[in-house]
């Protein structure tokens, strides 16, 4: 049998692997979105960036507490105009290199949204990440704006109608129908859907201060306790729309982005196992997945993408709803 | 891996605007050169270098909002603490070890001074600040056995002039260097520890927030200070181009470092 093809194509842009540097975590820099790339990721996703500097919230602002993380880091970014040059700078190393680079943005109003979509995009990168899924600054700004199919559709056609570059528009797991969203902004003309965010908000608290750990008092929870909620949510949309996926939530090993993948995903994120794992998650994550593939006989991540052996409850466990009867 | 909150139990004055904080617990594992996230509920979290494990001790100068907080606490009082974070000094190999600190930073250098006399082995601090009352720790480095060399750039304690100038003498003895204290300096020890090719090993300090590797705010050219770091090798230092140029604010923005000192492009 020939090698196993990782490669996957997302709207037009190849990535070597599936694997995906997740928004938020490391992104600071092009020194490190390059470093990322070097150690093995398909593609790189920076910091969500807004319209202005902000400086987030005070520390802490990230813990550990025991079987995931806690965040509410507050959407610190320099700017668009400093991250243009972070992405602009990246994408000329990484691109040689195979490694695709997304920019996340995110605004304050359905308006702002384009116009950070317009900005980034002369620093030309691969995809752009609309991030409507933010649990963390709804004070804020008020609604997510993820939280309707309607909102959720306009923030979409607004980017579209501000840049040329395909755009992923990253989804929330804390709204009661997840496909419902994904088809509202699929049918405003999402190229591509990621999910997913944070789940929560959670609030973590210490017991001798009784102060909330995280200096927001709440924060998304991340790491391996949310995957089986990532897996359902990708599965969900996969189900209701034709779009590429990237899965994320909780992926630390090999394992789990081949259970992304199943359940639907095109590319996986990893994000929070960088902490338990360090950068080598990346390329042991896409060693693992091509082990998968040889033992499997699959020649391309198609041949098993989005095939969740469907099952019906079994007999015993189904609820009978008595027929009405003819008077 | 949670804050743990713990009472004060001591806090010493060290001089008009630093002071050494010890808490009612233990962090056996740590080595010199390591840090803790040190948190004050409703204020903030800062990373500290750890002063001694048992009790742990940090030793904290009031130049921001966090450390005026910390100031005002009192013995009895409870902070929280993570850590410990970071890789520290390699201490290992033989002949005199030379401690260059400035300003606060000698604070860093006294859990390794401490590790190196348990050892019985030689050590020289080099200290220097810009007038007397900036010094620290003067007299518990020289109860430990090490040599103590004093420079401060008013004259007003030891000779006039920066610390590397205290340095001099020891330089030529010296097997190896450990260095803390603000980055102008440390960039002054870097050129100095290449040009005369002594092994040295710096102490960096960045913005950070999560201290544990993933968030990206202490950059410093792809290296992480809080994981790769906080100490650096000089060669290693030699080959990031932000170290002695360029540090990041809250929002993750580049700035460049003002004033005398700072490396140029």
């Amino acid at each position: 049998m020939s090698e196993p093809d990782l490669s996957v194509t997302i709207c037009g842009v190849r990535l070597r692997n599936p694997t995906v540097l997740a928004s938020g975590i490391l992104g600071l820099s092009e020194d490190l979105l390059i470093r990322v790339g070097e150690a093995g990721a398909g593609a790189v996703t920076s910091k969500s960036c807004g319209l202005k500097p902000r400086a987030g919230y005070p520390n802490p602002v990230v813990a550990d507490w025991g079987a995931g993380l806690i965040n509410a880091v507050g959407l610190s970014n320099p700017g668009v105009d400093a991250t243009m040059e972070e992405v602009r700078t990246a994408k000329r190393v990484l691109k040689p290199k195979g490694v695709a680079v997304i920019a996340s943005i995110f605004a304050e109003s359905v308006w702002d949204f384009g116009v950070v979509a317009q900005k980034i995009s002369p620093a030309e990168p691969d995809l752009i990440e609309v991030n409507i899924s933010c649990p963390n600054v709804e004070h804020e700004f008020g609604q997510f704006f993820c939280a309707t199919p309607y909102v959720a559709a306009q923030v979409t056609r607004r980017v579209k109608q501000s840049t040329d570059i395909p755009i992923i528009v990253k989804l929330s797991p804390n709204e009661a129908n997840i496909a419902e969203i994904a088809r509202a902004v699929v049918d405003a003309g999402a190229d591509a859907v990621s999910a997913i965010n944070t789940l929560g908000p959670g609030m973590v608290i210490d017991i001798e201060s009784r102060a909330p750990i995280i200096s927001n008092r709440i924060g998304g929870i991340s790491g391996a306790a949310i995957h089986p909620i990532a897996v359902r949510c990708v599965n969900d949309i996969a189900r209701a729309v034709p779009v590429p996926i990237v899965g994320i939530g909780g992926n630390a090993a090999a394992r789990d982005a081949i259970e992304m993948i199943i359940a639907g995903a095109h590319a996986v994120g990893i994000g929070s196992a960088i902490y338990s794992r360090g950068l080598a998650v990346f390329a042991e994550t896409t060693r693992g997945i091509e082990a998968y593939m040889r033992q499997h006989n699959f020649a391309r991540l198609d041949d098993f993408r989005n095939s969740v052996m469907e099952t019906a409850p079994t007999a015993g466990s189904r609820i009978v709803i008595p027929q009405p009867t003819e008077p | 891996m949670l804050p743990r909150v713990v009472p004060i139990t001591g806090i010493i004055p060290e001089n008009p605007y630093t002071k050494t904080f010890i808490l009612d617990d233990a962090i056996p594992q740590a080595t010199p050169g390591q840090f803790v996230m040190l948190w004050i509920p409703g204020v903030d979290e800062k990373p500290f270098a750890i002063v001694a494990r048992e009790p742990l001790t940090i030793t904290v100068a009031a130049v921001g909002p966090f450390s005026r907080a910390l100031h005002a606490l009192n013995i009895g009082e409870k902070v929280g603490w993570r850590g410990p974070f970071g890789h520290g000094f390699d201490l290992g190999g033989d002949g005199e070890t030379l401690l260059i600190g400035g300003g606060y930073g000698v604070a860093a250098l006294y859990f390794a001074a401490s590790e190196l006399r348990k050892q019985s082995r030689d050590v020289t601090v080099a200290m220097g600040g810009r007038a007397a009352q900036d010094l620290l720790f003067e007299e518990r480095l020289c109860a430990l056995g090490a040599r103590v060399e004093i420079a401060t750039e008013d004259g007003s304690r030891g000779v006039r002039g920066l610390v590397t100038d205290a340095a001099q003498e020891a330089l030529m003895r010296a097997k190896r260097i450990l260095a803390c204290g603000p980055e102008a300096m440390l960039a002054a020890v870097m050129r100095l520890a290449l040009a005369k090719n002594i092994p040295a090993q710096l102490a960096v300090e960045r913005y950070m927030k999560c201290g544990f590797g993933i968030c990206g705010q202490c950059t410093l050219s792809g290296k992480l200070v809080c994981m790769d770091g906080p100490v650096f090798t000089a060669k290693e230092l030699s080959q990031l181009p932000e170290f002695g140029r360029v540090h990041r604010d809250a929002t993750g923005a580049a700035h460049f470092f003002q004033g005398r000192g700072a490396r140029r492009i």
